[in-house]
């Protein structure tokens, strides 16, 4: 009768392992990973430092090597009235920027180049050689806009600025920006709101030396353009004086190959 | 004697076809090279671009997909016909007694620009009425310039070669400015474009020079040769103007009743003509320095001849004979800042000719006496200029030069010193630029300042009321003694200017 039973056979799993040790496993592993992803969302992980998110900014805005764009710029005085003027702007890393206005034509031709180590030429077409100028332009607006030179510098924030953590806000780190000492600059400090998800600035309060807000920066129409993070506009506002700048960037270019001989006086003078 | 001359003219034809058949293979090479960047790229093939301005990229099908790459490689410089210019209004009159006007000007400019990857033409058209009318008969009223005065003028029309046959070679070819120089205005390295004097107060001003440049760039490094192959004199100050530059001639004992006077130019050839200029540019140190040697000519008169013809009682007639001397000079300037201040410095060596001219007097009995007289001595003199600005925190704008020697000034002796202030306040975003402080005090012997001084001190405004759109005005005060401005101490005056460009 012993003989006459017939046996269940148990198929071996791999390694040796019955299935209903591996189907175990399994489990346990889906309870452990949901077990994470629940205590991710519980318990966030550490906060990163204000200096460590100002390293984040600088490698998202400075991600492409070179820029190229048409800026259409619009001009806003506190009656509302509006200038618009146009010009195109190639960048090359952090330290190397050419300006040259298309319009209007009182302007045309006008050309600005700044180079590292604080280097500037202004290119006057009427007299038909460029002029070396000084770092005191930087706090002096740029031809009659709300930016002032410093405001259209490229810039390493983490290279001239310390942060320091305030809070975070709707999808955003606040974050303090204080000179470093060997800084020169305008402003007393920043604060600046830099989205979670990208590490994009969005927001920028400009205080004087005073402790007094002076100046708000705006970055909207921030987009994926190829690799790279952007913002096709930005606003700058005057609060003292109720007026503003908008920066339309139009036909942005990345990594073009921009050439080292743009950056040059003799290209500046084209 | 005449088989030299012989000479010495075929060497100037020698010289002259030689520059010609440069001109004609330089610019028959570039277009040929233009030819060859313009060829079609043939399908699937690799496109090699290069061009100044243009880091070399091969671009193939694939690549052009890609999303970042795909938005433009390249900067384009190509540009079609443009038109665009400005028309600029200029009214003056005397403050004193009876105000007469001073200056009237009515300018219409023209610019023309148009482009290629490798090459650029531009030119800039003066249309404009200088003056007011000038009818001194019935007769005169037929003569429609006498009515309404107007000139037409070719300040600039030129065209560019870019990489000329090296891609760091650059070639300018037809009327064009040459600045030389880091200082504002006053310039003693700028000396290869004539002056232009006309009008005083804008002054820096120079005509163009139908001139050859080349510049060759190498790396931080910039040489650039000019040549100019034919002398252009100065433009002379206006009338009303002239006596802050050129002395009255005086001839002690006599009051001239007729003073004619005879400008004798440099030949018209190659050897006698031609200005050349070489000059070095580098940067070091966060600071711009240059080298340049011109071999030219004073753009300026120099009065070699005096020759007093007829005397009469207390009146003489005199003729005299005025030459441009030859003058080599070798200059030198820097740019940079000291901290966040701006400052230029820039100076010159001349080495001028040693000009010998002749001064004769009628003596009764004798005939005309005869003695030489020099003009000019061949010692080397030097100008120079120094300057600063800054812009602080408020928007004021500070600027200041002193130079030593002003362009019209010759030999060691004659320089004066000049010292240009300019206080510039900008407001409503730069709409109004008011300039409470800009002017000169020129000071030409330290020894004796009260009789050697002179005060130009020019308030004025800027006033952009719309785009394109600028209205300016001021005054201009002008005192002192014994200095060559203080000449012109009774020509005060106030001014008014409207510009539009388009």
């Amino acid at each position: 009768m012993e003989r006459g039973k017939k046996t269940k056979k148990v198929l071996p799993g791999p390694w040796g392992l019955s299935w209903s040790w591996i189907f175990a496993g399994i489990v346990i592993l889906v309870l452990i990973l949901l077990l994470a992803f629940w205590a991710a969302h519980v318990f966030p992980a550490q906060p990163l430092s204000a200096d460590e998110i100002l390293k984040k900014v600088d490698e998202v805005v400075n991600a492409p090597k070179d820029r190229q764009a048409r800026i259409k710029v619009i001009i806003i005085d506190s009656q509302g009235k509006q200038e618009i003027r146009e010009m195109v702007n190639y960048q090359k890393g952090v330290d190397r920027r050419l300006v040259k206005f298309t319009s209007p034509a009182e302007h045309k031709g006008i050309g600005f180049l700044s180079l590292p180590h604080e280097v500037m030429y202004l290119y006057l077409p009427a007299y038909g050689r460029t002029r070396r100028i000084a770092s005191h332009v930087k706090n002096t607006k740029f031809a009659g806009t709300d930016f002032t030179y410093e405001d259209m510098e490229a810039v390493r924030y983490s290279e001239k600025w310390t942060g320091q953590w305030l809070k975070e806000e709707g999808g955003h780190y606040v974050i303090e920006l204080q000179p470093r000492p060997e800084t020169r600059t305008q402003y007393g400090k920043m604060v600046m709101w830099v989205r979670a998800e990208n590490f994009y600035p969005a927001r920028v309060e400009l205080y004087d030396r005073a402790n007094r807000l002076i100046k708000l920066l705006t970055l909207e129409k921030i987009e994926k353009i190829g690799p790279y993070w952007t913002s096709r506009q930005m606003t700058m506002e005057d609060l003292k004086e109720k007026r503003k700048t908008i920066l339309e960037l139009q036909e942005i270019k990345f990594d073009v190959g921009l050439s080292d001989d743009i950056f040059t006086e003799r290209f500046l003078m084209r | 004697m005449r088989l030299r001359l012989k000479k010495k003219g075929l060497g100037d034809v020698a010289g002259f076809l030689l520059l010609s058949v440069f001109l004609f293979f330089t610019c028959a090479t570039s277009l040929a090279s233009e030819e060859t960047t313009k060829e079609p790229k043939s399908a699937g093939q690799p496109a090699l671009e290069a061009a100044p301005g243009k880091s070399m990229v091969i671009e193939t099908e694939s690549q052009a997909s890609d999303e970042a790459k795909s938005q433009g490689n390249e900067v384009k410089t190509e540009k079609g016909l443009e038109w665009g210019g400005s028309l600029w209004i200029d009214h003056r009159a005397f403050t004193r007694s009876p105000q007469n006007y001073s200056f009237k000007e009515y300018r219409l400019e023209l610019r023309a620009e148009a482009s290629t990857e490798k090459t650029r033409f531009a030119s800039t058209l003066w249309i404009r009425s200088l003056g007011f009318s000038s009818v001194k008969s019935s007769a005169d009223l037929f003569v429609r310039e006498k009515i309404v005065p107007v000139e037409m003028e070719i300040r600039e029309a030129y065209f560019d070669l870019y990489g000329f046959i090296f891609p760091w070679l650059d070639l300018r070819i037809g009327r064009q400015r040459i600045a030389w120089g880091t200082a504002d205005r006053v310039n003693p390295t700028d000396n290869l474009n004539p002056d232009d004097l006309e009008d005083i107060w804008d002054f820096g001003r120079h005509l163009g020079s139908d001139a050859l440049k080349a510049t060759a760039y190498f790396g931080p490094v910039t040489l650039t040769g000019v040549f100019i192959p034919s002398f252009t004199p100065a433009s002379p100050p206006l009338p009303d103007w002239a006596e802050a530059f050129i002395p009255p001639l005086e001839i002690p004992g006599f009051n001239l009743v007729n003073w004619r006077n005879e400008i004798i130019l440099p030949e018209n050839n190659l050897k006698s003509s031609a200005i050349a200029g070489l000059k070095l540019k580098t940067n070091f140190r966060g600071y711009d320095f240059s080298l340049s040697y011109v071999r030219g000519r004073d753009d300026l008169p120099l009065l070699r001849d005096i020759l007093v013809e007829k005397v009469s009682g207390q009146e003489a007639e005199v003729l005299t004979r005025l030459v441009y001397p030859r003058l080599d000079i070798l200059g030198f300037d820097l740019a940079g800042a000291l901290g966040e201040v701006g400052l230029w410095a820039e100076g010159a060596i001349f080495f001028p000719e040693r000009v010998v001219g002749e001064m004769a007097f009628p003596v009764p009995g004798y005939g005309l006496i005869r003695q030489p007289r020099t003009a000019l001595s061949n010692k080397a003199y030097a100008k120079f200029v120094m300057g600063a600005d800054y812009t602080f925190p408020s928007g004021i704008y500070l600027h200041g030069q002193w130079a030593h020697g002003f362009l019209h000034e010759r030999g060691a002796s004659e320089l004066g010193d000049y010292f240009f202030f300019n206080l510039e306040w900008r407001l409503l975003r730069d709409k109004l630029k008011l300039i409470p402080l800009a002017g000169c005090i020129q000071i030409s012997q330290w020894s004796d300042l009260r009789n050697n001084l002179a005060l130009i001190f020019i308030p004025s405004f800027e006033y952009h009321p719309a785009a394109n759109a600028e209205i300016a005005g001021g005054v201009r005060i002008l005192d002192g003694r014994g200095a060559s401005f203080s000449r012109i101490k009774h020509r005060d005056e106030i001014f008014l200017r409207f510009k539009y460009s388009f």
